[in-house]
């Protein structure tokens, strides 16, 4: 649940997946399918998507997100993983 | 001599956790490779890079070179399906450049 | 016949006994209410569910739904006596933990609910009929595109309001009821889901009903069956219904007798007893002209109808296996009324095994469906009409699919879904986002993106917290969830599928957090000497990267669990985390650095070190700082950070080298100095030595970080000894003194190598790199410490040595004021006046004046 934790903050960050989609991350949900506002992509490449404004992308079609260095505590991340790592090795700490 | 059962003794994945902070080497599917900050990672291998150099390796028609381009992100979520290997960069020697 | 979901409580035997439904159906009414997301829905499925209305057909998906539900066999749908609610079948059928919370995967399911038991109930006559039968049919048929042009059935709904043969009294009863009800927006529809009611076939369908808790308070048990006798009157397609084709005026006394207790099949089918086959035939006959496909469908060969009114011994003799040859060899009527009952009970208890070719009788349905839909949107206004239009579409949209799964499937789906969603340990799982939040509570609180993230986190619930109800329903969805991973677990335990060792394939339970294992090997199993059999190269030293970042992450971990412990307000116990630093292991042989000093050379290791001071207990810092200060020339961030190591580069320090210092500087040291600021005269004095006796001063004063520690050290011994000289000893400060020469020693003569050639101001010495633009102040400020702690004769010797750089900084002033600089120029002098001051001196870019008390 790493993951969906850490995207659940990133509302309102631009985003990239490998189609190249950039907008806003709406919405996300435990499998990180997407729901992205204000989409733009590249109109020349991809014709189809022209007139879409807002978009549900399936989480598994999904290779990158790229996202905003800005928006992102890198070290709480790390501190997050290794929580993560630890409950699911067993040594899970109780408290907060 | 050393205590190491923290490092033998460990499933795959916490391997992966002795790279977090560290710059890693990752092999993905579609000929690509990429290397950054570990900032996190689940059991899905699901990663999120820091100052990520992707290499795309890719045939010009009628040519036999491969060829590669890079692209560089500043921080970038990789989903675990298309990720094939993690390595520890300075392991490989092919550090971000 | 739990084993298809189904309950056979929900016979009628059990029925009798009352409202044994009642709680579980207060519950599913309250939920439905809760969704008011669609007026469309509410008038939809409120009126759908309160009545057992005809006219509401659901297409394919309804019927396959039933058919799946129905087990092995596709059953046939329409009749679905013991059409008990999912949700119900799911609370009562041995799954006690496990309920199929209705209300988090509301409307759709609920509402596919409603509908598949609706349907169960309005399209009794499907049932009727075989496969072979229903393509005998298919065949004499008209396809159904004819359907539109059949002749309105106008007058069988002119009556409108009041089509049935009951006592006036009885009618407007039931339809005040309805209205008062609410769930009907206006007089005519609330006395067309009477309508519907009343046409509903009896006994079935208000088991159907019943449990689901979907019929309002004021209809439960009481009026429908009765109504249902009157059916008939209507002239409505009841054809294929053998309850239907019961002459009314015998029932309709029986309505009022049987009033309000529930009615019983017995009665029904007794009644229905007294019916002749004829009969039956002949109302199904008579609609025939006005709705010609249907009726083509009665008007079948008599051995067919009489198939069709007898095919319930099928499920009567559903024990045996050859149902189908039996019923249709069994045409006579007594049979019939006897097998009817004993259909009816057969099918309570056997959960429908009857079989029958769903797909003809979904085809019928769909016709029959049509022609009902058509006689309703006949009699309706064309205003009612598009809103009942309307509301077909959405239904028909609604369960298209619906019904693929039983409830056994969705309860099976669900606990997989669940079990990878539900945690107890929410905030470890949702750390990144707990945290994130609190640290960044002050940003952006009004703009919208705060409003979608309060959204968000409001659970992934559709109605996103909006109301409370998704808060309970959360809990209990948790509850519920806990107590069947639990069970689940420990029925793998009991099976011994859990984990086994070695073992390859089904070992463990795998989660969305912890995917199943595939192969354990036991860990414990490691012999000590097998370190011994690897090969050389394979063995793991201490100083090997991997078992550096290994302890790293040990000491990351027992700092997470540290810092919990401190937020919960228990005591620490930095045991734990004391072995895991490594600072009292020492060198060995094999290793060149001290453990606890090497790891200092990882960024994350100088991250955590800030988190691991606090936690430590006293002795343990002190024992940490001495460790670093008498080993501070192996520090990486400081053997690396001398100028004198990069002569081929200008003296300039690698960029990776700097970031690195940078990061040390605020982290260890910002650490470090925080802690000596308060540290006792003796202890900074002890610290001192170390540093001069254990490490070579010339060399650490090359480098910033060792630059910096002195002058912190330095600073605070005056400080103390400045302002509590009589708290002191003279042995302290004898010691202080020892100290200090023996530090002004090292560096007597060579002090101008504090200053790096790209910051030197000397013209013979300086170098111009990527650094000369950076801050040398440290540089002068502990020129300034060490003359401020130091006599006049030291004093002397610094400023004799220094002096070409004492000049040449004043005259790079000068130069960078002419050149309009000015604020370079002033820095200059500021940070040359730090030094100077201290001697009393001061200077500016022409001259060198005495301080003057101004």
């Amino acid at each position: 649940m790493l993951f969906f934790s850490f995207f659940k903050t990133l509302v309102d960050q631009e985003l990239k997946n490998d189609v190249k989609i950039t907008g806003t991350l709406r919405s996300i949900d435990q499998y990180l399918n997407i729901k992205l506002d204000n989409v733009q992509t590249d109109v020349a490449k991809y014709p189809h998507f022209v007139a879409v404004r807002s978009v549900f992308i399936r989480g598994s079609t999904i290779r990158y997100i790229h996202l905003n260095p800005n928006s992102v505590d890198t070290n709480l991340l790390q501190d997050a993983s290794r929580r993560e790592a630890m409950a699911s090795s067993g040594d899970k700490i109780v408290g907060r | 001599m050393v205590d190491e059962k923290s490092v033998s003794a460990s499933e795959p994945l916490d391997l992966i956790r002795l790279c977090l902070d560290e710059q890693i080497f990752v092999k993905l599917r579609g000929n690509r490779e990429m290397t950054g900050k570990l900032h996190a990672y689940d059991s899905h291998c699901n990663i999120v890079l820091g100052d990520a150099t992707e290499t795309i390796y890719y045939l010009e028609s009628g040519s036999e070179d491969v060829k590669s381009r890079k692209e560089k992100s500043e921080l970038v979520f990789v989903r675990g399906d298309s990720v094939m290997s993690i390595a520890d960069a300075s392991n490989i020697g092919k550090t971000n450049a | 016949m739990s084993f298809f979901g189904f309950d056979p409580s929900g016979q009628p035997g059990h029925r009798k006994d009352g409202k044994l439904d009642l709680d579980s159906f207060q519950n599913f009414d309250d939920e439905m209410h809760s969704e008011e997301e669609d007026a469309l829905n509410d008038e939809t499925f409120g009126a759908a569910a309160d009545n057992l209305s005809k006219d509401f057909d659901f297409s394919s998906g309804s019927g396959s739904k039933l058919s799946s539900k129905g087990g092995l066999k596709p059953a046939p749908a329409p009749i679905q006596p013991n059409a008990i609610s999912y949700a119900q079948a799911a609370n009562t059928t041995g799954n006690d933990s496990l309920r199929p919370m209705e209300s988090l995967w509301n409307d759709q399911q609920q509402n596919s609910e409603v509908q598949s038991a609706q349907s169960q109930e309005t399209e009794p006559e499907k049932k009727v009929f075989s496969l072979e039968e229903i393509e005998a049919k298919m065949r004499a048929q008209p396809p159904p595109s004819q359907l539109p042009q059949l002749p309105p059935p106008q007058q069988q709904f002119s009556p409108g309001m009041n089509p049935f043969m009951l006592p006036p009294q009885a009618q407007q009863q039931l339809l005040a009821s309805a209205i008062a009800s609410g769930r009907y927006p206006d007089m005519q529809t609330a006395a067309r889901a009477v309508t519907q009611m009343l046409m509903a076939p009896p006994p079935m369908s208000q088991q159907g009903m019943m449990p689901q808790g979907m019929m309002p308070p004021p209809f439960m048990g009481y009026p429908v069956q009765p109504m249902g006798m009157g059916l008939p009157q209507q002239g409505l397609p009841q054809q294929g219904l053998p309850q239907q084709g019961l002459p009314q005026q015998g029932q309709i006394p029986q309505p009022i007798q049987q009033a309000p207790i529930q009615p019983e099949n017995g009665e029904t089918q007794r009644a229905q007893q007294h019916q002749s086959p004829l009969q039956t035939q002949e109302e199904q006959a008579a609609p025939a002209p006005e709705a010609p496909s249907v009726a083509q469908v009665q008007v079948s060969p008599p051995e067919e109808r009489l198939d069709l009114n007898s095919f319930p011994t099928i499920e009567a003799a559903s024990q045996t296996k050859s149902a189908d040859s039996s019923s249709a060899s069994s045409p006579r009527q007594p049979q019939q009324s006897h097998q009817l009952q004993q259909h009816q009970q057969g099918f309570h208890q056997q959960g429908y095994r009857g079989g029958n070719n769903y797909r003809g009788h979904h085809f019928y349905n769909q016709q029959q469906r049509q022609y009902q839909q058509r006689q309703q949107v006949e009699n309706l206004n064309p205003e009612e009409r598009s809103k009942y239009l309307a509301r077909q579409e959405k239904v028909g949209k609604i369960t298209r699919a619906s019904g693929f799964m039983n409830p056994r499937d969705k309860d099976f789906i669900t606990r997989i879904q669940l079990s990878q969603i539900v945690t107890d340990d929410p905030y470890n799982e949702d750390f990144y986002c707990q945290v994130y939040k609190v640290l960044n509570s002050s940003v952006e609180e009004n703009s919208m993106n705060y409003l979608a993230k309060k959204y968000l986190e409001q659970s992934g619930h559709r109605l996103g917290g909006r109301s409370k109800r998704a808060d309970i329903a959360l809990q209990r969805m948790q509850q519920q969830v806990s107590k069947a991973v639990s069970v689940a677990k420990e029925r793998g335990e009991r099976s011994g599928v859990l984990s086994k060792e070695g073992a390859l394939g089904k070992v463990s339970f795998g989660t969305g957090k912890r995917p199943r294992q595939l192969l354990v090997v036991n860990a414990e199993n490691k012999e000590n000497d097998e370190n011994d059999l690897l090969p050389k190269e394979y063995k793991m030293y201490r100083s090997s990267r991997s078992v550096q970042l290994s302890s790293i992450e040990s000491v990351y971990s027992e700092v997470l669990k540290l810092e919990s412990r401190e937020r919960e307000n228990e005591g620490i116990d930095d045991s734990e985390l004391w072995k895991s630093l490594q600072v009292s292991d020492g060198a060995t042989a094999e290793d060149t650095v001290d453990p606890f000093v090497a790891l200092l050379s990882f960024d994350k290791m100088m991250k955590v070190f800030t988190r691991v001071f606090p936690l430590l207990s006293a002795e343990h810092k002190i024992a940490t700082i001495e460790r670093i200060f008498s080993d501070l020339q192996k520090v990486d961030v400081v053997l690396k950070g001398s100028y004198k190591n990069y002569p081929q580069q200008n003296y300039e320090i690698p960029k990776d080298v700097r970031s690195r210092i940078e990061l040390f500087q605020i982290t260890v040291l910002k650490t470090l100095v925080l802690y000596l600021s308060d540290a006792p005269f003796a202890l900074v004095l002890h610290l001192l030595d170390s540093i001069v006796k254990k490490n070579n001063v010339l060399f650490l004063c090359t480098t910033k970080i060792g630059l910096s520690l002195i002058t912190v050290l330095i600073s605070r011994l005056e400080l103390i000894k400045q302002e509590f000289s009589k708290n002191l000893s003279a042995q302290d400060l004898s010691q202080w003194q020892q100290t200090y020469d023996s530090l002004f020693q090292c560096l007597e003569g060579r002090l101008v190598t504090v200053i790096p050639p790209y910051f030197s101001k000397d013209e013979q010495k300086s170098v111009k790199n990527g650094d000369s633009e950076g801050d040398d102040s440290y540089i002068w400020q502990f020129l300034a410490s060490l003359s401020l702690a130091g006599l006049l004769d030291h004093q002397r010797i610094i400023v004799d040595e220094v002096r070409d750089e004492i000049f040449g900084a004043m005259a790079a002033a000068k130069k960078l004021k002419t050149e309009g600089n000015v604020e370079r120029a002033e820095k200059y002098l500021n940070n040359l006046n730090l030094f100077l001051n201290v001697m009393g001196l001061k200077a500016n870019e022409d001259d060198i004046t005495e301080l003057s008390d101004e």
